[in-house]
């Protein structure tokens, strides 16, 4: 029965009914029921939908719609551009770097507080003070000894072909020998152990024997036949010492080795020449107290600077 | 694929020929219009996503065919509105007074004309939206359940299904609202 009545519903519904049908349905309870709520809908209206005005627009909506695509292909060739370009970029450093690798550029660096005793290919050593870095090329080695170097190293070059040391303040060239080379802080100081080598600076050659110091700092080159009695630089053995250096050096060295910073009062004469040393196992009050007593200087320590007065 | 894609530009049914998709329009856009604001209740929503709807068709037009460009108009007016309840986070509702009686006729209810469009809504709104569309579509529009079907690419026993769900959603709210 209700099965039949929803078959029937269903047919009111899709206004289906033959009069008969309708009748037999109106009076069933069902009927009844629903009755009310279908007629509340009867008239009902949605909101008018103006087909024509709604054309127009979109007519006008196509128009524009055209431009844009017309720049989105001008932005997608923009984009493309951009990859290509990136493409071309990526393959340009990976070709860089794959040269670089195949070059084998080696390259060494110390932090503070390491002294690294390097080999290089044909048995000369390096000693690298700490802060400092050298790269040369292993590959061109044979040909070609030569390496790049940006703080304090000390060579024991084994015999052979030139031997040339790259800073930026001036070129070292040796044949076989034992020397140190330091560029720091715009000084730059050579002094020779053994052997003979040759300084550039500035366009000029300069012969370094035994025991021989050249120096640059502050615009004024010194250049000391026979001064250096040591069979290796002081750093090697942890400690500094100083002939006659202008006293701003002297700090630059406690800098480096104390791993601090110092700071000087305007009114000190940073260029007034020291002589002495210290040992870099030395407690630091001791070290400044030493320095800084026979100029009539004071020191302040602050954290990680030192203020001098 | 791609000879029928072709074909369809060439075509004399293309709907990139202008006469075409203008017909198109003619035909159906009303229809996505209904089936919009039944679905929101939102007038300018559904105004709205019928032009989206033409536009993207314009867009894919080498891709559809003439036949097919009901099916593919549904498709994505139903996707625009998913769209924009998403993007815009609008909470989209019958609000009273969309939907009109016309006729004067006294409701059985025995409310005010205000008063039974504010009700009618209110229960139309509280109906899940598939009832209500199926519903809507057969009482206002006087669509058979045939065509229903077709449309919204379900069964006539769906419809049927979901007629009497609207039927008895409506006794039941109607009913507390006036006894």
């Amino acid at each position: 029965m209700e099965n039949k009545n929803n078959t029937y519903l269903h047919k009111w519904l899709n206004d289906e009914l033959s009069e008969a049908e309708f009748e037999a349905f109106s009076k069933s309870e069902e009927y009844k029921e629903n009755a009310d709520i279908v007629n509340l809908f009867k008239g009902a209206k949605v909101p008018v939908f103006d087909e024509v005005t709604a054309y127009q627009e979109l007519t006008k909506m196509k128009a524009s719609q055209q431009n844009k695509q017309k720049e989105k292909v001008f932005q997608l060739n923009r984009k493309w551009m951009s990859m290509a370009a990136s493409l071309v970029l990526l393959i340009t450093i990976g070709y860089l770097s794959f040269q670089w690798l195949t070059n084998e550029m080696e390259h060494y660096e110390t932090a503070h507080g390491e002294i690294e005793q390097l080999v290089l290919p044909d048995n000369s050593t390096v000693a690298l003070n700490m802060q400092s870095s050298i790269s040369y090329n292993a590959e061109t080695w044979k040909k070609s000894r030569g390496l790049l170097l940006d703080g304090e190293a000390y060579f024991k070059v084994a015999k052979g072909k030139t031997f040339k040391v790259n800073t930026s303040l001036g070129i070292v060239e040796v044949l076989g020998t034992q020397f140190n080379v330091k560029q720091r802080n715009h000084q730059f100081e050579v002094v020779c152990y053994e052997g003979k080598v040759q300084v550039t600076h500035q366009n000029k050659q300069y012969i370094l024997t035994a025991g021989d110091y050249f120096s640059f700092v502050n615009g004024h080159i010194q250049f000391e036949s026979k001064k250096i009695q040591n069979v290796k630089p002081d750093w090697l053995e942890k400690r500094s010492y100083f002939n006659g250096v202008p006293l701003y050096i002297i700090f630059k060295d406690i800098e480096l080795y104390y791993d601090i910073q110092i700071v000087t009062k305007n009114n000190i004469d940073n260029q007034q020449l020291f002589s002495g040393g210290y040992k870099h196992s030395e407690n630091l009050k001791n070290v400044l107290k030493s320095i800084c007593e026979p100029f009539g200087l004071s020191y302040t320590i602050k954290k990680d600077t030192v203020y001098i007065e | 694929m791609k000879a029928t894609q072709e074909g369809n530009t060439e075509n004399e049914s293309s709907v990139c020929k202008e006469h075409n998709y203008h017909l198109l329009f003619t035909k159906f856009s009303k229809d996505i219009y209904k089936y919009l604001y039944y679905k929101t209740g939102n007038e300018v929503l559904a105004k709205d996503t019928v032009q989206e709807t033409f536009i993207k068709l314009w867009e894919n037009c080498a891709k559809v065919p003439f036949e097919k460009a009901k099916f593919y108009l549904l498709r994505v007016a139903k996707n625009k509105v998913i769209d924009s309840y998403r993007t815009q986070k609008i909470k989209i509702e019958f609000k009273d007074t969309h939907i009109k009686r016309v006729n004067t006729e006294t409701p059985l209810f025995l409310m005010e004309k205000d008063e039974y469009e504010v009700t009618l809504n209110n229960v139309l709104n509280s109906m899940p939206e598939k009832f209500r569309i199926t519903f809507l579509m057969n009482r206002i529009d006087g669509k058979k359940y045939r065509e229903i079907a077709e449309e919204l690419d379900i069964s006539v026993k769906t419809v049927e299904f979901r007629m009497q769900k609207a039927l008895k959603h409506l006794k039941k709210e109607l009913g507390t609202f006036n006894r």
